[in-house]
Protein backbone atom coordinates (compact mmCIF):
# COMPACT_ATOMS: atom_id res chain seq x y z
CA UNK A 1 0.00 0.00 0.00
CA UNK A 2 1.43 3.50 -1.01
CA UNK A 3 2.06 6.21 1.73
CA UNK A 4 2.29 9.51 1.28
CA UNK A 5 3.47 11.88 3.94
CA UNK A 6 4.64 15.35 4.52
CA UNK A 7 6.04 16.12 7.17
CA UNK A 8 7.20 19.98 7.62
CA UNK A 9 9.87 20.94 10.02
CA UNK A 10 8.33 24.32 11.93
CA UNK A 11 11.11 27.74 11.94
CA UNK A 12 11.01 31.02 13.70
CA UNK A 13 12.93 33.57 12.49
CA UNK A 14 12.96 37.19 12.73
CA UNK A 15 12.14 39.62 9.55
CA UNK A 16 15.19 42.38 9.37
CA UNK A 17 13.44 45.49 10.30
CA UNK A 18 14.86 46.76 6.98
CA UNK A 19 13.28 44.38 5.12
CA UNK A 20 9.82 45.18 3.77
CA UNK A 21 9.20 42.57 1.75
CA UNK A 22 10.34 38.59 1.21
CA UNK A 23 10.33 35.88 -0.46
CA UNK A 24 9.30 32.34 0.74
CA UNK A 25 10.85 30.23 -2.18
CA UNK A 26 9.63 26.31 -2.88
CA UNK A 27 12.43 24.32 -4.27
CA UNK A 28 12.30 20.74 -5.17
CA UNK A 29 14.95 19.48 -3.36
CA UNK A 30 13.81 15.89 -3.08
CA UNK A 31 15.58 12.23 -3.40
CA UNK A 32 14.66 8.97 -4.78
CA UNK A 33 10.73 7.65 -3.76
CA UNK A 34 11.47 4.29 -2.44
CA UNK A 35 10.83 2.81 0.92
CA UNK A 36 14.00 4.54 2.21
CA UNK A 37 13.84 7.70 0.70
CA UNK A 38 11.93 10.43 -0.21
CA UNK A 39 11.20 13.34 -1.81
CA UNK A 40 11.60 16.55 -0.32
CA UNK A 41 10.65 20.13 -1.21
CA UNK A 42 12.86 22.98 0.44
CA UNK A 43 11.33 26.26 1.52
CA UNK A 44 13.51 28.59 1.69
CA UNK A 45 12.90 32.01 3.04
CA UNK A 46 14.47 35.08 1.63
CA UNK A 47 14.23 38.84 2.56
CA UNK A 48 16.62 41.58 2.00
CA UNK A 49 19.51 38.63 3.17
CA UNK A 50 18.80 35.32 4.07
CA UNK A 51 17.14 34.93 7.28
CA UNK A 52 15.96 31.44 7.79
CA UNK A 53 15.25 28.33 5.76
CA UNK A 54 12.76 25.44 6.43
CA UNK A 55 12.80 22.17 4.98
CA UNK A 56 9.24 20.12 4.50
CA UNK A 57 9.89 16.61 3.32
CA UNK A 58 7.19 14.73 0.92
CA UNK A 59 7.78 10.95 1.06
CA UNK A 60 6.04 7.65 -1.15
CA UNK A 61 6.98 4.86 0.99
CA UNK A 62 6.94 1.42 -0.56
CA UNK A 63 7.27 3.78 -4.38
CA UNK A 64 9.96 2.46 -6.13
CA UNK A 65 11.97 4.57 -8.77
CA UNK A 66 12.85 7.96 -8.57
CA UNK A 67 11.04 11.50 -9.37
CA UNK A 68 12.35 13.69 -11.62
CA UNK B 1 7.59 16.86 -9.57
CA UNK B 2 5.08 16.69 -11.36
CA UNK B 3 2.52 19.34 -9.71
CA UNK B 4 0.66 20.10 -6.56
CA UNK B 5 -1.72 23.00 -5.41
CA UNK B 6 -1.80 24.56 -2.02
CA UNK B 7 -2.78 26.94 -0.03
CA UNK B 8 -1.13 29.75 2.14
CA UNK B 9 -2.23 31.57 5.32
CA UNK B 10 -1.61 33.70 7.92
CA UNK B 11 -4.35 36.15 8.80
CA UNK B 12 -2.07 38.78 9.66
CA UNK B 13 -2.31 42.18 9.63
CA UNK B 14 0.72 43.08 9.24
CA UNK B 15 1.04 41.69 5.22
CA UNK B 16 0.23 44.06 2.82
CA UNK B 17 0.15 42.45 -0.43
CA UNK B 18 1.40 38.94 -1.56
CA UNK B 19 2.33 37.41 -5.02
CA UNK B 20 2.80 33.77 -6.29
CA UNK B 21 4.88 33.10 -8.77
CA UNK B 22 5.38 29.31 -10.53
CA UNK B 23 8.35 28.13 -12.30
CA UNK B 24 9.05 28.09 -15.76
CA UNK B 25 8.69 24.94 -16.43
CA UNK B 26 5.25 25.04 -14.65
CA UNK B 27 3.05 24.69 -17.96
CA UNK B 28 -0.79 24.14 -16.14
CA UNK B 29 -0.97 27.43 -13.30
CA UNK B 30 -3.92 28.51 -11.59
CA UNK B 31 -3.08 31.76 -9.19
CA UNK B 32 -6.33 32.21 -6.66
CA UNK B 33 -5.11 35.58 -6.23
CA UNK B 34 -4.20 37.34 -2.72
CA UNK B 35 -7.08 36.96 -0.55
CA UNK B 36 -6.50 39.66 1.66
CA UNK B 37 -5.14 39.29 5.77
CA UNK B 38 -2.02 37.73 5.32
CA UNK B 39 -3.67 34.94 2.78
CA UNK B 40 -3.02 33.28 -0.46
CA UNK B 41 -5.73 31.08 -2.35
CA UNK B 42 -5.12 28.22 -4.04
CA UNK B 43 -2.31 27.59 -6.65
CA UNK B 44 -1.91 25.19 -8.77
CA UNK B 45 1.28 23.95 -10.57
CA UNK B 46 2.13 21.69 -13.18
CA UNK B 47 3.23 19.85 -16.33
CA UNK B 48 1.30 17.46 -18.64
CA UNK B 49 2.86 13.58 -18.93
CA UNK B 50 0.04 11.48 -20.38
CA UNK B 51 1.51 7.91 -19.63
CA UNK B 52 1.91 5.46 -22.40
CA UNK B 53 1.68 8.43 -25.45
CA UNK B 54 5.39 9.31 -26.62
CA UNK B 55 6.38 11.83 -26.16
CA UNK B 56 3.60 13.15 -23.61
CA UNK B 57 4.97 10.31 -21.12
CA UNK B 58 8.13 11.90 -20.16
CA UNK B 59 7.92 15.21 -18.12
CA UNK B 60 9.65 17.64 -19.31
CA UNK B 61 12.94 19.49 -18.39
CA UNK B 62 12.70 21.88 -15.46
CA UNK B 63 11.10 20.25 -12.53
CA UNK B 64 14.47 18.09 -11.23
CA UNK B 65 15.48 17.99 -8.14
CA UNK B 66 16.82 21.13 -6.69
CA UNK B 67 14.65 23.61 -9.04
CA UNK B 68 12.32 25.74 -7.75
CA UNK B 69 8.38 24.80 -8.45
CA UNK B 70 7.76 28.93 -7.28
CA UNK B 71 7.30 31.27 -4.74
CA UNK B 72 5.52 33.34 -2.65
CA UNK B 73 6.86 37.45 -2.81
CA UNK B 74 4.99 39.36 0.62
CA UNK B 75 5.13 42.68 1.48
CA UNK B 76 4.87 43.95 4.91
CA UNK B 77 2.81 46.97 5.91
CA UNK B 78 5.53 49.84 6.73
CA UNK B 79 5.84 50.07 10.71
CA UNK B 80 4.09 46.95 11.25
CA UNK B 81 5.12 44.88 14.36
CA UNK B 82 4.03 41.63 15.09
CA UNK B 83 4.71 37.47 14.38
CA UNK B 84 2.89 35.89 10.76
CA UNK B 85 2.15 32.71 11.19
CA UNK B 86 2.03 30.85 7.49
CA UNK B 87 0.45 27.81 7.25
CA UNK B 88 0.44 25.65 3.78
CA UNK B 89 -3.36 24.72 3.30
CA UNK B 90 -3.89 21.07 1.79
CA UNK B 91 -5.94 21.02 -1.60
CA UNK B 92 -8.30 18.73 -3.27
CA UNK B 93 -8.20 16.22 -4.85
CA UNK B 94 -4.04 16.38 -4.11
CA UNK B 95 -1.37 18.59 -2.92
CA UNK B 96 1.44 17.31 -4.17
CA UNK B 97 2.27 14.28 -7.13
CA UNK B 98 4.61 12.85 -8.49
CA UNK B 99 5.86 10.44 -11.42
CA UNK B 100 8.01 7.35 -11.34
CA UNK B 101 10.11 8.10 -14.26
CA UNK B 102 10.67 4.02 -14.83
CA UNK B 103 7.69 3.25 -14.60
CA UNK B 104 5.54 6.22 -15.59
CA UNK B 105 3.08 5.22 -12.26
CA UNK B 106 1.37 8.69 -10.95
CA UNK B 107 1.44 9.38 -7.15
CA UNK B 108 -0.12 11.76 -5.24
CA UNK B 109 -0.43 12.84 -1.45
CA UNK B 110 -3.91 11.25 -1.28
CA UNK B 111 -2.90 7.97 -1.30
CA UNK B 112 -1.71 8.39 2.03
CA UNK B 113 -1.35 10.44 5.14
CA UNK B 114 -0.70 14.52 4.32
CA UNK B 115 0.76 16.85 7.38
CA UNK B 116 1.01 20.37 6.16
CA UNK B 117 2.35 23.12 8.71
CA UNK B 118 4.07 26.10 8.07
CA UNK B 119 6.31 28.82 9.13
CA UNK B 120 6.51 31.84 11.74
CA UNK B 121 8.51 35.18 10.87
CA UNK B 122 7.98 37.69 13.39
CA UNK B 123 8.11 41.64 12.01
CA UNK B 124 9.65 43.98 13.48
CA UNK B 125 8.88 47.97 12.92
CA UNK B 126 11.81 49.57 11.06
CA UNK B 127 14.07 51.78 13.34
CA UNK B 128 12.95 55.14 12.36
CA UNK B 129 9.35 53.83 13.66
CA UNK B 130 11.08 53.39 17.55
CA UNK B 131 11.24 57.20 18.12
CA UNK B 132 7.68 57.81 17.45
CA UNK B 133 6.34 54.70 19.65
CA UNK B 134 8.68 56.60 21.94
CA UNK B 135 7.00 60.07 21.34
CA UNK B 136 3.99 58.75 21.81
CA UNK B 137 4.64 56.50 24.74
CA UNK B 138 5.83 59.66 26.58
CA UNK B 139 2.74 61.99 25.33
CA UNK B 140 0.73 59.27 26.88
CA UNK B 141 2.56 58.82 30.37
CA UNK B 142 2.33 62.56 30.57
CA UNK B 143 -1.40 62.69 30.23
CA UNK B 144 -1.74 59.74 32.84
CA UNK B 145 -0.09 62.41 35.22
CA UNK B 146 -1.94 65.24 34.53
CA UNK B 147 -5.32 62.79 35.05
CA UNK B 148 -4.11 61.36 38.49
Amino acid sequence: MKQALVIIVLGAMVLPASAQSFTLSMVHQGGDVDATNGAEILIDVVGDADIGTLVFGFSLGSVPGRIP
Amino acid sequence: MLGGAFGLTSNSGCVESMLWTPASWSAFNTDGGYAGNGNYNDVIFGQLVIPGVPPFDVPGAGPELGSSIGFYTITTRVGSAGVIDFDLIASSPFSLEVIDIGTGEISDSSQGNLSLNGTTITCLPSPGTFPVFGAFGLIAARRLRRSA
